[in-house]
């Protein structure tokens, strides 16, 4: 594969998978402006990267995890030099980011691997096995964090839910 | 929905995936600085092989051992700790940066690997019985008999040790930038027969001090200094 046809590839994964890519991010992370930067630095790794990346099965999967890998980094940082509750964070990045404010809640409340299984299974819409091979798990495990996950989600979430449903 | 997921799910998922349809996100940037970056990114690892390959084709026609350390009794190569950096030259002399002294065991063995019989002791007076010859006198420490010094003036004291008053950290919560390391230059051959280098770290007085002592008739003891030093 020639170098220009390697540019224009990468090209057209760039613009057809910033918009998911950065949502998937940003409501994963919480913050907006922290999900630009992150998902801008993995697009840089994907070009850097693009043979690899384009033979990947997902390549959408790919980017979003070296955001959230980054963003796991940039948070271990930040929370060495900060002490926020999740409540104060969620507050004050859901106005950024626009999303119901118990929804980012209740996501940033779940382990990193549960959110890691939310972004891909659900945000990404892949499958089962897809989500268990980019993330190097079996399948049973991305079932059993999927479960806990929505499990923990439909216990934050229910009464906005059953709000949601009733209308 | 699949088989695995609770019947709430898809009304969750739903959720979820509109939540994040209705998520708005600023524009992407322009791919020249996606490139640019990625062009970071990509010289950064062929730097990292590059280096990674010199090292590993150094170290194979070297003969090296650990991080750069000499191979044992090669006398060859670059000892390198938190405390000191020991090097054997090509003329067969072997320059001592000492940093700190925390491992006073760990340099003896260094400078034993070294071609250096040696006893390092930290707040400890070693003197032998009768004196040794004089480290400076013989030509064991090189270059007007003290070799390189950045910190205090060396001075040969009565008994023919030499000491020298340095500025290193005393507790390991000391760290750089306060590092103020010394060097010594020594040569391994002038060591008379039977006689060792005897370092001690003083730190209470800020004082390293060298002699030579024969092997088989000396007494150590603690001392917060040497006791022939005015």
């Amino acid at each position: 594969m020639g170098v220009s046809q390697d540019k224009a590839e990468f090209a057209e994964f760039f613009a057809a998978s910033w918009d998911p890519c950065l949502r998937a991010v940003a409501a994963t992370t919480g913050n907006m402006t922290l999900a630009e930067d992150q998902t801008a630095e993995a697009f840089a790794r994907a070009w850097a990267s693009w043979r690899k990346v384009s033979d990947h099965p997902a390549p959408r999967a790919w980017v979003v995890r070296a955001a959230l890998n980054a963003g796991a980094s940039w948070w271990h940082r930040r929370s060495k030099e900060t002490a926020l509750t999740s409540e104060d964070i969620a507050a004050a990045d859901s106005l950024r980011i626009g999303l119901d404010t118990a929804l980012l809640t209740a996501l940033r409340r779940l382990p990193a691997r549960q959110r890691e299984v939310i972004a891909l299974r659900v945000f990404l819409d892949l499958d089962i096995d897809t989500t268990a091979r980019h993330l190097g798990i079996a399948p049973g495990t991305v079932r059993a964090h999927l479960s806990r996950a929505m499990t923990a989600l439909r216990s934050e979430l229910a009464p906005a839910l059953l709000t949601e449903i009733g209308r | 929905m699949s088989r695995d997921e609770h019947p709430d799910d898809s009304t969750l998922t739903r959720e979820l995936r509109d939540s994040l349809a209705e998520l708005a996100v600023p524009g992407r940037p322009p791919l020249a600085a996606i490139a640019s970056r990625g062009r970071v990114y990509r010289r950064r690892r062929l730097v990292g092989l590059g280096v990674t390959g010199a090292a590993a084709v150094l170290a194979l026609v070297l003969g090296l051992t650990g991080v750069f350390g000499a191979a044992p009794g090669r006398g060859a190569g670059t000892i390198q700790t938190a405390d000191f950096t020991l090097t054997s030259y090509t003329n067969g002399t072997v320059g001592l940066t000492l940093k700190q002294l925390f491992d006073p065991g760990a340099l003896q063995q260094a400078l034993a690997k070294a071609g250096i019989p040696a006893l390092v002791k930290t707040s400890t007076y070693c003197a032998s019985h009768p004196a040794g010859p004089s480290p400076a006198g013989t030509g064991v420490l090189v270059g007007a008999g003290l070799g390189k010094r950045r910190a205090g003036p060396a001075v040969p004291s009565p008994g023919g040790g030499v000491w020298l008053s340095v500025t290193l950290p005393v507790k390991p919560s000391q760290l750089p930038p306060n590092e103020n390391p010394v060097t010594w230059v020594i040569n391994p051959a002038a060591i008379p027969a039977g006689t060792r280098l005897f370092i001690g770290s003083f730190p209470i007085v800020q004082t390293i001090f060298m002699d030579l002592l024969y092997t088989g008739s000396y007494t150590c003891g603690y001392a917060e200094q040497p006791p022939d030093i005015p």
